[in-house]
């Protein structure tokens, strides 16, 4: 009697099994990082916060700040109806120093805007000097582009404007020709500063 | 069974069928059931005795334990049908299943008579060898897998682990996003909205002309307006969240 065929060992099976669970695996992961390149990518593009600059949480400090500049921007509104240019530039420098929060963008504009008013005030008061002063603190002090930073290059070109007609008055061409050449400069700054700013809005919308 | 010749035919020599039964000796007759009787209760054959009688002595035997069921040990009937399935089942062919197929009953017979295992060989004794059943062999085939099974397994998170590891890119952006999300978590759980957060102005002002250069005073309006209106929504919700969890209390401006 011929005597039955030994069994086939059952080491291949359990090879099997294991390679049948690795190539499983692997390929779930492979499919769930595709998955999460493709969230990612939709997520930059979907936005929910779309913001350029984004700061933290509005807080009250950084209203309290805003209240205080208004405050002060009224009261020199209210001295400016008496004429008291040197009351109104005071209160306005009160501005400069309000403790707007560090990664507040609104702060940043309103100094920007406080440093044009009081910039222009003492244009009309007559201090030139001062008024280039607080001009250029302004403009050494910001890099990013905005609004107010083209309007304070206006200013400044303004300024120079008027330091190249007062050295007209004095007959010094060269100084007047000099300072009509940086008002020129301030003025195309404050176009190409506008228009990246334009061009940056509209892209984001 | 004996191959020897001149050993008489079993039928001849059966005292129930003996044509010449009136020629035996009654004494022989008597004298030779005795030492059958003697050798079935477990006495050993007597040496001296004639060739012949010991060949009638063996054969009456024999036919003696064929008339019988086999008796035999329960310990050893469970051994020798254990190996027959392992034969049948698995296929061994290794010595003890030879050596049980050609296991002579007389042998065993001896052995049982005997009450002894000295008939049995050493080499196939049960309580020597590994008598495994096929449930102890299907626990082993479970044991020899699991080592697979959990190679297999950290070989497969080994490789999850690696095609899901963040970049050093996505690392630093997360780093950047968890330090803003403490500072949004800071704010009581406010909802992510663009309007909630400090941003530029620009948008919300506009471009400036030369002509307004130095109306700072009604653009600082028109943003602490804007912004009061979001201060104003995030705290109310601060307190309506407070005031649904816990009671706590907070200010509204």
């Amino acid at each position: 009697m011929q005597m039955p065929k030994k069994p086939q060992p059952r080491q291949p099976r359990a090879l099997i099994v294991a390679i049948t669970t690795i190539a499983t695996i692997a390929t779930i992961a492979i499919s769930c990082s595709m998955d999460r390149e493709d969230k990612e990518g939709a997520a930059t593009d979907q936005s929910v916060t779309n913001l350029t600059d984004p700061g933290a949480v509005i807080g009250e400090e950084l209203m309290v700040t805003l209240a205080q500049a208004k405050n002060f921007h009224h009261k020199a509104d209210v001295h400016l109806i008496d004429a008291e240019l040197t009351l109104a530039i005071a209160s306005l420098r009160k501005i400069l120093a309000l403790p707007f929060p560090a990664d507040a963008p609104e702060g940043v504009d309103v100094l920007l805007d406080a440093r044009a008013r009081v910039s222009k005030l003492l244009v009309t008061a007559g201090d030139l000097e001062e008024a280039m002063t607080i001009a250029n603190d302004g403009l050494a002090s910001n890099t990013r582009s905005s609004f107010f930073l083209a309007n304070l290059h206006t200013v400044r070109g303004h300024v120079w404007e008027d330091v190249g007609q007062r050295a007209d008055e004095s007959k010094d061409v060269k100084a007047g020709r000099e300072a009509r050449v940086n008002a020129i400069k301030d003025f195309d700054r404050a176009i190409e500063i506008n228009n990246a700013v334009l061009k940056r809005l509209a892209e984001s919308k | 069974m004996s191959t020897d010749d001149t050993r008489p035919d079993p039928d001849e020599t059966d005292p129930h069928s003996d044509p010449d039964e009136k020629t035996v000796d009654p004494h022989r007759a008597a004298s030779f059931a005795r030492l059958v009787d003697g050798l079935l209760d477990g006495a050993a054959i007597p040496p001296a005795l004639d060739a012949s009688d010991r060949a009638l002595l063996e054969t009456a035997t024999l036919i003696q334990s064929l008339g019988q069921d086999a008796l035999l040990e329960p310990e050893r009937s469970k051994w020798i049908v254990d190996r027959a399935l392992e034969e049948a089942l698995l296929g061994t062919s290794d010595a003890h299943s030879s050596k049980l197929a050609t296991l002579d009953l007389g042998t065993l017979e001896g052995a049982e008579a005997g009450g002894s295992n000295e008939a049995v060989p050493e080499e196939i004794e049960p309580e020597r060898t590994d008598v495994i059943r096929l449930s102890t062999r299907r626990a082993d085939r479970v044991l020899r897998t699991i080592p697979w099974v959990v190679a297999s397994v950290a070989v497969a998170a080994a490789i999850l682990l690696f095609v899901t590891r963040p970049s050093a890119d996505e690392q630093a952006k997360q780093a950047t996003e968890t330090a803003g999300a403490q500072r949004i978590a800071s704010a009581n759980e406010v909802q992510r909205h663009p309007h909630h957060f400090s941003r530029p102005t620009d948008r919300l002002v506009g471009e400036i002309s030369a002509d307004a250069a130095g109306n700072a005073s009604a653009r600082l309006d028109a943003i602490f307006s804007n912004r009061l209106a979001s201060f104003r929504e995030i705290r109310y919700r601060d307190i309506k969240l407070a005031g649904s969890s816990s009671g706590k209390q907070g200010r509204v401006q």
